[in-house]
């Protein structure tokens, strides 16, 4: 029997975009892949290595929306994000003969790149450590009257915007890219305890910033 | 269970997240016992899987997006493959020293073909040689030299004239 709260999760799953669903599985499953995948990336690959132009726009259909989200969350700018989107395929057509697939495809070694090119962008623009000195806990009560009246997924996207820089490059990784702690620091250059905390203070925020729906779930849990 | 037990579970959770999945597997045994036994955990457990839900609400890109930074990609990919090309190192020593040779060849044929032509053309007295015999006379050695040298015009005003 489904509880109200196993409904309610998956009555918000069921509101997202197919392959928003699909993120929310592969995000539960801890990120495993099947053989299939791995099979189907690597011949996909070996062809993009003699220019094969169908089997990289076949990879591209695959993978794109998941590399250009990440970018989006990581950089909160829709043009950079796809001009770093655009970058990672390029990369992957150019070196494609050179890539080994993993038992998960080509899919962690798009993220390592996108993510890569995202930390390039900010470091560049000095982002990364100017705004990690925002206040962790954004004003809750103002910041709650102006999304009431939005829905559910501009809210939660709204208070991931929020974050400071190194937050929300942490939880983006860890939360939607399925990433250990381990892998986490490594991309970003920190430790893993740091890691840790900036997890933390980011889902602290971001329980004050979404604590009416948060709030909600609770309840119908209870 | 003590009160610290549970503080440090609450600690595990901020930053871990509830999917007990991806805990790692000393936590996950650590707080086995406490979950089995504390209400209250289990609770925080559960809260915390809610705001997991709320976080993956989280919007993606929309299919429309990712479609159209397909097409945009596709296009550029042209360029990416001409670039490739130039880039390649066995283009360079491949294609220039036969096609340098090819022309070197053709030039000194040339060259060759058009001494002859001027021996037999000299020799056969097919060309007029009274100018050269003229030169040889030194005729023109008359001229003043500096005159044409540096291309002065007798008949032209100078500067110092004009003053």
């Amino acid at each position: 029997m489904v509880s109200r709260k196993e409904a309610r999760v998956v009555t918000l799953a069921a509101s997202l975009p197919a392959e928003d669903q699909g993120d929310v599985g592969r995000v539960v499953s801890g990120g495993k892949a099947s053989g299939a995948v791995q099979e189907g990336d690597s011949a996909l690959l070996a062809r993009v290595a003699r220019e094969d132009e169908r089997a990289f726009r076949s990879l591209v259909d695959q993978h794109m929306s998941r590399t250009l989200t990440l970018a989006r969350r990581i950089l909160r700018d829709a043009d950079e994000a796809d001009d770093i989107a655009q970058e990672t395929f390029l990369r992957l057509w150019r070196k494609a003969a050179g890539i080994d697939v993993g038992p998960a495809g080509v899919a962690p070694w798009l993220r390592q790149v996108a993510t890569n090119l995202c930390l390039d962008r900010l470091r560049q623009r000095g982002r990364l450590e100017v705004t990690d000195d925002l206040p962790e806990v954004p004003d809750a009560p103002r910041q709650l009257a102006a999304l009431e009246a939005r829905d559910l997924k501009s809210r939660v996207d709204e208070a991931l915007m929020r974050l400071p820089e190194r937050q929300r490059v942490a939880l983006t990784l860890f939360q939607y890219e399925g990433m250990s702690m381990a892998e986490v620091g490594a991309m970003m250059g920190i430790s893993d305890e740091a890691v840790e905390s900036l997890l933390a203070r980011a889902r602290r925020s971001l329980k004050v910033a979404l604590a009416s729906e948060w709030n909600e779930l609770k309840r119908d849990g209870a | 269970m003590s009160d610290s037990e549970l503080q440090d579970f609450r600690r595990f959770l901020e930053s871990h997240g509830a999917d007990r999945a991806r805990w790692p597997a000393a936590e996950r045994l650590r707080f086995a016992t406490l979950l089995s036994s504390s209400a209250e955990a289990h609770r925080a457990l559960a809260d915390e899987e809610a705001f997991d839900a709320v976080l993956q609400s989280a919007p993606g890109v929309s299919p429309g997006d990712a479609a159209r930074a397909a097409d945009r990609l596709m296009a550029r990919l042209p360029n990416a493959a001409a670039t490739n090309v130039v880039t390649l190192p066995r283009a360079k020593p491949m294609a220039r020293p036969h096609a340098r040779s090819r022309s070197g060849y053709l030039e000194a044929g040339l060259l060759a073909a058009s001494l002859m032509i001027g021996v037999l053309a000299g020799t056969g007295g097919y060309v007029d040689t009274s100018g050269l015999a003229l030169l040889a006379s030194n005729e023109v050695a008359e001229a003043d030299h500096g005159a044409i040298a540096l291309g002065f015009d007798e008949t032209a005003a100078t500067e110092e004239d004009l003053l």
